[in-house]
C-alpha cells in the first residue's frame, strides 16, 4: 500500500522491487567479476612477459658443446688473468688463435671469420648473466675461495649447441635470466634467476648471513 | 537486464584481484625502481683487461710520475707510478683528477679564431695549416719588440723552442710566471755561487726538523708527496699567521703576523747568535762575511725588536732558536703557501742565513745547490723577469701576446689595471688545451694537446735534492683535434723570414730527442732522469770547498707592508691554500671541486674565515656574506668564523674565483689573486705580494 492509499500494481504480488532483477543480475555480475579476474591473470601471467620483453639473436650462432669437446672445460676460454680479475666473455684475440682461417663447415663459423676476424672487430656479445653496474662480483672468491661450480650460477651451457635467443627487458635494459624465465620469479634449479635475493640465500645456506651491503654495493 | 554500473564494478574488482594474484604489479615496481637508476649520462668504463701505460704530471711543478690505468682505448684512474723516487705510488687529488680534465667539458675541440667580439666566446674553426699560417703572418707583421711569450716553464724543450721563436722575430720577451725558485736562485748567487742553470733543492729526505717560514708545506709547497710524507714524518715548526693543516700537524705553530716571517726567521738567527747556539766551527772556516751580517743582525732584528714587527714574542723566538739549533740537522724553507709567488730577496737572504748557521748548506739535510739540467739545446737565462713581466700590464707595450701554459688572465691578473693592461694586448694566442682565462679572451687558439695525451720533457723545479726531468707520455690518442705545441712552433718557425734554418727538424719528437741530449735514454726508457747528487760529487767535495757561504745583508725591505692605509682598510686579507684547489694555471677538474669544504666555498661564494674578534670588531657574524675590498678589486663573500686565524686578518681560499674552463668551476667564488695587487721587490723586480689590506662591509 502506498502512503497515499492508492492501489499498487504489479510489485506487490511478486515480492520485493529487486528480486527477479537480483537473481539473474547476480549471476551476470558474478560472470563479469570472473571475466575480469581471468582476463587480468591472462594478462599478468601471459600477456605481460611477452610485452616485457623484447628478443634479439647473438650475432652468430655458437656452440659450447662443440668448443668444450676440442678445447677443453669452462676455464679453457673463461679462465682468471695473472692478476686475479676474471676475462669473462673471450675477446677476438683468443678465438683467433684457432678462427684465423675457417675451421669447418658451419654458416656461423663463415659469419665470424669473414665480419669479424678479418675486420678486427670484437663480437657484440649479449651477456645473459651481466649484472648491473651496482654490483661488484668476484669471480675469484666464489670459484676459487668457495669452489663453486660453473654450472650452479649458470647452467648447463656449456652443454648447449646453440645460443638461446636473448631476452631483454625493456624496462630495465637487463637480461630476462636475472629475474629469470618464470614470469612469477619462482625457480627450480640455482641458476634459473640470480637476482640480489638468491645470492643472498645461497649466502645465507652457506655462509650463515646474507652478506653486508657494501660487500657488493660498494 | 541492462548491464549497469555493478557489472563494471565487478569486472573492476576481479581485474584488480587477479592483477594482484599475478606477478604484473610486482614485477613492474621492482622493473621501474631499477629503470630510475640507470642514468644513461653517468659514465662506466668497459669491461675488459686493465692495463697501465706511464707518464708524468704537469698540472704543479711537483714532478710526479704517473700510472695510467686503462680498459681498451679508455683512461680510467689515474695513480701515482709506484717506482718514482719522487711520489713513489701517491698522487695528490688534483693530480688524480686529469681524467676529468682528460675527458671533461672545458677542452678546446681544435684551433679556432675568435669571430665576435674579444670575450665574446663566438669562434670559428679552422684547420691547422690555415690557424699555423695565421700565427706565422702575425708574427711576421708585428715588431719584434712587440712580441712577448709565456712559458710554463723556464728550461727545458719547450722553452728553448719558444725563445728560439722569438729570437727569430727579433724578440728577447721571453716570460715565465716567477715561483719561489727564481728568489732562491738570485739568493744562492749571491751567498753559494751560481753556474747557470743551477737551482735551489732541500734534502727533506734526511733532515731532522723543517723551519718553515710560511710554506704550506702539506698542501702543496714543493713536490706534494714527498712534502706531505716529510710533513708527517719530521719535526716542523711552521710559522704563518693562519692554523693550516701544515700548522696542524707541527710540532709548534708560531703566528706572526702576515708577511713578517722573513723578520721573523732573522731574529731567529739574531737569538741563536745572541745564545750562541749557532755552529761556530762551520761559520768560522766556511763562511765570509759573518762579523758585518751578525753585527747589522744583532741592531735591527734582536727578538725584542723583531716583536714590533711580528708580533711573536722573545720567548717564542728563543724557543724557536733553541729548537732549530738543537736538532741535528735542520733545514729552514721559505716560500709562502705553495711557493707559487716569490717573496723578496731579502727574505730568501735570511731564511738562507739562518741555514748557514746551522751549516745546513751543501749537505745532507740541508739546502743544496741542484746542478743544471744537462739540455743539448739549453734556454738562455732570463734577465730582469721582473721588469719584462711588469712591462706585460702596462698598456702599449705589448702587440702580440702567445701564452703556452701559464694563463695569465687568471695568474697575472692582481688587480683590474692589470686585467685591462692586458685585455689592451693588440693579439693574444693560447695554446692551451682547456677553455681556461686566457684562452677565452684569445684572438687564436692552437690547441697543446693535455699531459696525458704528448711525449715532453718536463723539468721539475720543486726543490727537490738532485736535478731531475721526467717525461709525459701519450696513455691514449689524442682526444680532440689538438696539435702538440712543439710542432707547431717548429711549423710556424720555419715560415717566418730567416726561419727555415733555426727550425730544421721535422717535428717535435725528434727535436725533443736532440734537445734532452744525455738525459734521453733514461727518459725514454724509465720516464725519468736524475744527475748526481751535487754536493756528494766533485772536486769541490774533496777539497771541501763545496761548503763556501757568504753572509749577505740584504738590500731591499725585508718585510714589505701591505699597500692601503688602516682607516680604510683596517684587516689583512691573506691566501689559504689547499691540496684539493689547484692555485695555478689550470683550475680544478669537476670532482675535485666535491672535494671543498663547506666552510671554504659554499651557493657559489668563496668564504672568508676570520677569529670572532676580527667578525665582532666588523660586526659580522658567522654565515654572513659581506663585500670583501681591497685596493685592488672587491667580491662578495661569506663569513666562517674560525679561532685558528689571527685577529685582524682575514683568510680565504687561493684558487677560486675562476671565469672559464666549465661550468663546475665557473663562477664559483673570488679569486685571491685578482685581490692581492702588487708588490715589487726592489731586490729581484718580481711581485711579492704576500696579501693585500682589506675592508668587510656587511651585504
Amino acid at each position: 500500500m502506498s502512503l497515499t492509499g492508492e492501489k499498487q500494481t504489479g510489485r506487490e504480488q511478486t515480492g520485493s522491487p529487486g528480486d527477479s532483477v537480483k537473481k539473474g543480475d547476480s549471476g551476470l555480475v558474478a560472470l563479469f567479476f570472473v571475466v575480469g579476474l581471468a582476463a587480468s591473470l591472462a594478462v599478468g601471467w601471459i600477456v605481460f612477459p611477452k610485452l616485457l620483453y623484447s628478443k634479439s639473436e647473438q650475432p652468430f650462432d655458437f656452440s659450447h658443446v662443440t668448443h668444450a669437446d676440442a678445447v677443453g672445460d669452462c676455464d679453457s676460454c673463461h679462465f682468471f688473468r695473472d692478476d686475479g680479475t676474471y676475462a669473462g666473455v673471450p675477446t677476438l684475440a683468443q678465438c683467433v688463435e684457432c678462427h684465423e682461417e675457417v675451421q669447418g663447415e658451419s654458416e656461423a663459423e663463415e659469419i665470424f671469420v669473414n665480419e669479424y676476424v678479418a675486420e678486427e672487430k670484437e663480437v657484440p656479445w649479449k651477456v645473459y648473466s651481466r649484472q648491473p653496474d651496482c654490483v661488484f662480483f668476484s669471480h675469484a672468491a666464489h670459484v676459487k675461495a668457495a669452489e663453486m661450480e660453473c654450472a650452479e650460477c649458470h647452467g648447463d651451457i656449456g652443454e648447449s649447441e646453440s645460443l638461446k635467443p636473448y631476452e631483454e627487458n625493456r624496462i630495465t635494459g637487463y637480461s630476462r635470466d636475472i629475474w629469470g624465465q618464470n614470469i612469477g620469479g619462482f625457480k627450480k634449479n640455482s641458476w634459473d634467476r640470480m637476482k640480489m635475493d638468491d645470492c643472498g640465500a645461497c649466502h645465507k645456506e652457506t655462509m650463515g648471513s646474507k652478506g653486508a651491503c657494501f660487500q657488493c654495493h660498494k | 537486464m541492462k548491464i549497469n554500473r555493478r557489472h563494471f564494478l565487478a569486472l573492476g574488482m576481479g581485474a584488480t584481484a587477479g592483477t594482484m594474484l599475478s606477478p604484473l604489479p610486482w614485477k613492474l615496481t621492482d622493473d621501474v625502481s631499477i629503470w630510475t637508476q640507470n642514468w644513461s649520462w653517468t659514465p662506466v668504463p668497459e669491461i675488459g683487461e686493465y692495463y697501465y701505460t706511464g707518464g708524468a704530471c704537469t698540472l704543479c711543478p711537483g714532478g710526479c710520475s704517473l700510472a695510467v690505468r686503462k680498459v681498451g682505448e679508455r683512461v680510467v684512474k689515474i695513480e701515482g707510478a709506484e717506482n718514482s723516487p719522487i711520489n713513489t705510488g701517491d698522487l695528490c687529488g688534483v693530480g688524480i683528477s686529469a681524467t676529468q680534465l682528460l675527458y671533461g667539458p672545458s677542452r678546446i675541440e681544435g684551433p679556432m679564431v675568435r669571430s665576435g667580439k674579444r670575450g665574446e666566446g663566438k669562434w670559428k674553426s679552422l684547420s691547422w695549416e690555415d690557424a699555423e699560417a695565421l700565427l706565422a703572418e702575425k708574427l711576421g707583421a708585428a715588431s719584434g719588440s712587440g712580441v712577448a711569450a709565456l712559458s710554463a716553464t723556464k728550461t727545458g724543450s719547450m722553452a728553448a723552442l719558444i725563445q728560439r721563436l722569438l729570437d727569430t722575430v727579433g724578440s728577447d720577451r721571453f716570460l715565465t710566471l716567477p715561483s719561489i725558485y727564481d728568489t732562491m736562485e738570485q739568493a744562492m748567487a749571491l751567498t753559494m755561487g751560481r753556474e747557470a742553470g743551477e737551482s735551489v733543492g732541500f734534502d727533506m729526505e734526511n733532515t731532522d726538523l723543517i723551519l718553515s717560514l710560511g710554506s704550506a708545506v702539506a698542501e702543496g709547497w714543493g713536490s706534494p708527496v714527498r712534502m706531505v710524507k716529510a710533513a708527517g714524518t719530521k719535526k716542523m715548526i711552521q710559522v704563518e699567521p693562519f692554523l693550516s693543516t701544515t700548522a696542524s700537524m707541527a710540532d709548534t705553530w708560531v703566528p706572526a703576523k702576515p708577511g713578517t716571517e722573513g723578520v721573523f726567521a732573522l731574529s731567529v738567527a739574531a737569538a741563536m747568535i745572541q745564545e750562541k747556539l749557532y755552529d761556530h766551527i762551520f761559520v768560522s772556516t766556511a763562511t765570509e762575511g759573518f762579523e758585518p751580517f751578525s753585527a747589522w743582525l744583532l741592531e735591527n732584528y734582536t727578538p725584542k725588536k723583531a716583536e714590533a714587527v711580528t708580533g711573536v714574542s722573545p720567548a717564542m723566538v728563543k724557543k724557536v732558536a733553541v729548537a732549530f739549533a738543537g736538532a741535528r740537522r735542520p733545514v729552514a724553507v721559505c716560500g709562502r703557501g705553495k711557493g707559487e709567488t716569490p717573496v723578496s730577496l731579502a727574505e730568501a737572504l735570511a731564511v738562507f742565513a739562518l741555514n748557514a748557521l746551522k751549516g745546513s748548506v751543501q749537505r745532507d739535510g740541508g739546502l743544496v745547490k741542484v746542478g743544471a739540467l744537462p739540455y743539448a739545446v739549453a734556454t738562455a737565462e732570463a734577465e730582469a723577469m721582473g721588469e719584462k713581466l711588469a712591462a706585460l700590464t702596462e698598456k702599449g707595450k705589448t702587440d702580440l701576446l702567445m701564452d703556452w701554459g701559464t694563463n695569465p688572465f687568471y695568474t697575472l691578473a692582481s688587480s683590474e689595471k692589470a686585467k685591462e693592461a692586458l685585455a689592451s694586448i693588440g693579439t693574444i694566442v693560447s695554446f692551451s688545451p682547456y677553455m681556461d682565462e686566457t684562452a677565452a679572451m684569445a684572438d687564436l687558439i692552437l690547441p697543446d694537446h693535455m699531459h696525458l695525451e704528448k711525449t715532453q720533457d718536463v723539468p721539475v723545479r720543486a726543490g727537490l735534492e738532485r736535478a731531475t726531468v721526467t717525461l709525459t707520455q701519450p696513455a691514449l690518442a689524442p682526444v680532440m683535434d689538438t696539435k702538440h705545441t712543439g710542432d707547431v712552433l717548429i711549423s710556424v718557425g720555419g715560415q717566418l723570414d730567416g726561419g727555415g734554418d733555426a727550425f730544421g727538424w721535422d717535428d717535435y719528437e725528434s727535436y725533443l730527442e736532440e734537445s734532452c741530449g744525455e738525459m734521453w735514454e733514461a727518459l725514454y726508457d724509465e720516464g725519468l732522469w736524475q744527475g748526481e747528487i751535487a754536493w756528494k760529487k766533485g772536486l769541490e767535495r774533496i777539497l771541501g770547498t763545496s761548503q763556501r757561504f757568504t753572509f749577505v745583508i740584504p738590500e731591499g725591505p725585508v718585510y714589505t707592508p701591505a699597500e692601503g692605509a688602516e682607516s680604510s682598510h683596517p684587516y689583512t686579507l691573506v691566501p689559504s691554500w689547499s691540496l684539493r684547489i689547484a692555485s695555478g694555471a689550470v683550475a680544478d677538474a669537476p670532482f675535485t671541486m666535491k672535494t671543498i669544504e663547506d666552510r671554504v666555498l659554499t651557493k657559489g661564494l668563496s668564504h672568508v674565515e676570520m677569529h670572532p674578534s676580527t667578525a665582532k670588531k666588523a660586526g659580522l657574524k658567522d654565515g654572513d656574506t659581506a663585500t670583501l675590498a681591497t685596493a685592488s678589486g672587491k667580491a662578495t663573500v661569506k663569513v666562517t668564523l674560525f679561532e685558528g686565524v689571527m685577529p685582524g686578518v682575514v683568510a680565504m681560499a687561493a684558487g677560486l674565483g675562476h671565469t672559464a674552463f666549465d661550468g663546475f668551476i665557473g663562477d664559483k667564488g673570488a679569486s685571491y689573486t685578482a685581490l692581492s695587487g702588487t708588490m715589487v721587490d726592489p731586490g729581484t723586480g718580481f711581485n711579492c705580494a704576500w696579501g693585500a689590506r682589506a675592508s668587510l662591509t656587511k651585504g
